[in-house]
């Protein structure tokens, strides 16, 4: 669980990939999705500087939380 | 920008290890920065070391990666960022960080000695919202004696350009 989150059901997931910026201010709420798989919406930052590791909520528990579908397509 | 996309040479996973390491760092640097203050007890904040509130976690816990554009303001010594959006928040800074109460207007100065941003001025910080218990357990001393309207602005070191 990241730091900022006082308690949560949900998985938080830290993707990392040296040397790439994941994840910057404001970027919050934004897509991870790769090709046409949603994996999840980017919570925080972590790592060197804040921003070269990334945190997301997966998507499963956005769909189970909130009741809603993931639109691959308009 | 990748931000938005995993890219298939990226690894995954939630490193217990690096959790475990920062829940000691920060344990360590919480007793080592308890000052003269009480956990608990709230104080002056222009008797903070700086003048403003830090937190001791570090970057292998996470920050919010959310964005806060607004005024810096001070009222009765604390600094807040007054948001675009009506809402106050007490900004918890990062280690290394001070607030120069004797230049007029006064000053927030970064690690390195660079002036960021004069009371007054529009800022745009990175980080994120947190309860009062994050922030408290995140605070290298108790809480300053201040009345946030809203709540608590995390901030990640992350100053970011603002828009106009």
């Amino acid at each position: 669980m990241p730091g900022y989150v006082p308690s949560a059901d949900p998985t938080f997931i830290e993707l990392h990939h040296d040397g790439v910026d994941l994840a910057s201010g404001g970027d919050s709420g934004g897509p991870y999705f790769y090709g046409g798989t949603a994996f999840g919406t980017l919570s925080g930052a972590a790592g060197a500087n804040n921003i070269d590791d990334g945190i997301f909520m997966a998507a499963n528990y956005i769909v189970s939380g909130l009741g809603v579908s993931i639109m691959t397509s308009p | 920008m990748n931000a938005t996309t995993a890219s298939p040479h990226a690894y995954i996973g939630w490193r217990h290890g690096r959790l475990l390491a920062g829940l000691v760092s920060i344990l360590i640097v919480a007793t080592a920065c308890s000052g003269t203050s009480q956990p608990g007890v709230p104080i002056d904040p222009s008797q903070l070391p700086g003048g403003l509130p830090h937190y001791a976690m570090t970057g292998e816990r996470g920050f919010p990666a959310a964005a806060i554009p607004g005024t810096l303001i001070e009222e009765d010594g604390c600094v807040y960022v007054a948001s675009l959006y009506e809402q106050t928040y007490l900004v918890l800074w990062p280690s290394g960080w001070t607030f120069d109460r004797q230049s007029a207007p006064a000053r927030v100065i970064g690690p390195d000695g660079e002036v960021v941003a004069f009371i007054g001025d529009e800022v745009r910080f990175g980080g994120g919202i947190v309860p009062r218990s994050v922030a408290e357990e995140n605070s290298a001393d108790a809480l300053p004696t201040c009345s946030p309207q809203t709540g608590y602005w995390l901030f990640s070191g992350e100053v970011l350009p603002v828009q106009g």
